[in-house]
């Protein structure tokens, strides 16, 4: 059986290499020079710079992606991080349910009867009000860290199913080599399989007949395959195949990544700290303190996320520096590149809870990535996204839990 | 001297830029700025690497 892979983001690599590895022939193709999409990273100024990822997989080696990395034969170190959060008020406390008041614990007890009995499932802005403000705070921290939404877009239920994966799996992990040490070894794997990555060869057509995808056109050339996945998400797989089966404006999510160099350490450990006074950043790591190699010897690689809810971009980010100035006071650092994302590079493709899974119009045309996750945070909701694709269509055994 | 002056009318950036800084981390003569979105700087060498990375094919050569 051949397989067309459209696309070298993670979702694209992470099922090629699946299927390379059961014995498909598997071609990649990708548009840019370079694979990997926003999960990868380049050397600037002797830091590792990412392309999109904070040099993090949301469930460390114990979630989706870290089990089936393990199970295509990857080798990428993946440190969990310890703690796993922390909060910064006034002074740090690390996340753990001791850091939360009882009142609020019950809260959060009550909504769940609610759901479960009379299937009441508001978004969580009308909920949050109920809460205290270190429980409110550390909400709105972690859904703008973790899926760059605020309370009001998403509802109860989908961050229910995300709190149980966390119980189930854990928290972050950061993958020693950072982003890149992943696709690399996808690559690599694919390619000893047989299979192959075309860069620069950006497909352009998928040409049909009724209800079937017959052939690829690519800049390059023609050619014809029996299954087609896509790592485009549904909107621009639908243009590809001329048919527009599923439009969705501005349901991406939107966010702005700053990297830091730092002579000392600022968090000192490999979790996640959650600034609770500031309001546009939402939540920093430090990945060098997981792996050293990230940023040139002596200096600190620190990261931090800021979520955007308008479209002044400029002004957002002239608050963001605000914050980091702030927050940074007394450090000796430099703020060594600003990125941003939306529209067709955005953070999420699809807001977190509108994701309409695998399935096409077209019986051997399928979607992966970041446009058709499984209920899981990023890059794990890629790979579980990618579990169910292969148990429920290609009847492969997966090491994941598909619900 | 004289293609670095030109090579600011050569190299554009069109408003797909989303400021994701692809480009500048790959250009190998820190010809570009990023800030919310590209702007071409005066080292600018008109290599054209930025082009084949850009995820949005924002960055154009200009007509003559
Ligand atoms: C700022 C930021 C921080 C993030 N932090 C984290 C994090 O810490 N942890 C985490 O788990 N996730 C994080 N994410 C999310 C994560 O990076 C993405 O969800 C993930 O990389 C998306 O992968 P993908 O395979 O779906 O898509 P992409 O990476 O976008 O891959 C799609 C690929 O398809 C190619 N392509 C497009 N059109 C064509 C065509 N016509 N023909 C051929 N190829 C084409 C593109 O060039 C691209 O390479 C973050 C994202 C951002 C932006
Ligand atoms: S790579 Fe393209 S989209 Fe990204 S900042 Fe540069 S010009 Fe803009
Ligand atoms: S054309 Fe070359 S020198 Fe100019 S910004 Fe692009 S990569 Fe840099």
């Amino acid at each position: 059986m051949r397989v067309a892979v459209i696309g070298a983001g993670l979702g694209g690599l992470l099922t090629a290499s699946l299927l390379s590895e059961s014995g498909y022939t598997v071609d990649v193709y990708e548009k840019l020079n370079f694979y990997g999409g926003r999960f990868t990273s380049f050397e600037y100024r002797g830091f590792q710079i990412s392309t999109g990822a904070l040099h993090m997989i949301p469930h460390g080696k114990r979630g989706p992606l870290g089990k089936l990395l393990k199970s295509v034969g990857s080798d990428v170190e993946i440190i969990d991080s310890k703690p796993e959060g922390e909060i910064l008020l006034n002074d740090r406390i690390e996340v753990r349910s001791s850091a939360f008041p009882l009142k609020s614990k019950f809260k959060f007890f009550k909504w769940l009867l609610k759901y479960r009995v009379l299937r009441i499932d508001p978004y969580m802005d009308a909920y949050e009000k109920e809460l205290d403000d270190v429980s409110a705070g550390f909400l709105r921290s972690f859904l703008g860290w973790s899926l760059s939404i605020s309370p009001s877009q998403i509802k109860f239920s989908k961050l229910l199913a995300i709190y149980n994966r966390v119980v189930e799996c854990g928290g972050p992990g950061i993958p020693v080599g950072g982003c890149k040490a992943v696709v690399d070894d996808l690559v690599e794997i694919i390619k000893s399989n047989g299979g192959s990555i075309r860069l620069r060869n950006p497909v352009i057509r998928l040409i049909t007949n009724g209800n079937t995808i017959k052939k690829l056109e690519s800049q390059k050339d023609v050619a014809e395959y029996d299954l087609f996945i896509s790592n485009l998400g549904h909107k621009l797989t639908g243009r590809l195949a001329g048919r527009e089966y599923f439009e969705h404006n501005g349901c991406e999510s939107k966010g702005v990544k700053y990297s830091i160099s730092i002579s000392k350490p600022f968090i000192g450990n490999t979790g996640v700290l959650f600034p609770l006074n500031c309001s546009r950043i939402s939540g920093m790591n430090e990945v060098t303190n997981a792996d050293p190699s990230l940023a040139p010897k002596g200096k600190h690689l620190l990261m931090a996320h800021q979520p955007l809810f308008t479209d002044n971009i400029r002004k957002e980010i002239e608050e963001g520096l605000k914050e980091l100035r702030t927050l940074l006071r007394g450090f000796d650092y430099e703020i060594i590149a600003v990125q941003s994302f939306h529209d067709d590079w955005p953070v999420n493709r699809i807001m977190s809870g509108l994701d309409r899974g695998y399935k096409t119009p077209f019986k051997n045309l399928f979607v992966v990535g970041d446009g058709a996750k499984g209920d899981d945070i990023e890059v794990d909701g890629i790979a579980l996204g990618v579990a169910k694709l292969l148990k429920e269509k290609f009847s492969e055994k997966v090491p994941v839990r598909v619900p | 001297m004289g293609a670095k002056i030109n090579t600011k009318r050569i190299i554009k950036i069109t408003d797909r830029c989303v400021g994701c800084a692809v480009c500048m981390l790959v250009c190998p003569f820190d010809g570009v700025d990023v800030l919310g979105s590209a702007e071409i700087n005066e080292r600018c060498n008109a290599c054209m690497k930025c082009l084949m990375y850009c995820p949005n094919s924002a960055i154009e050569v200009k007509e003559g």
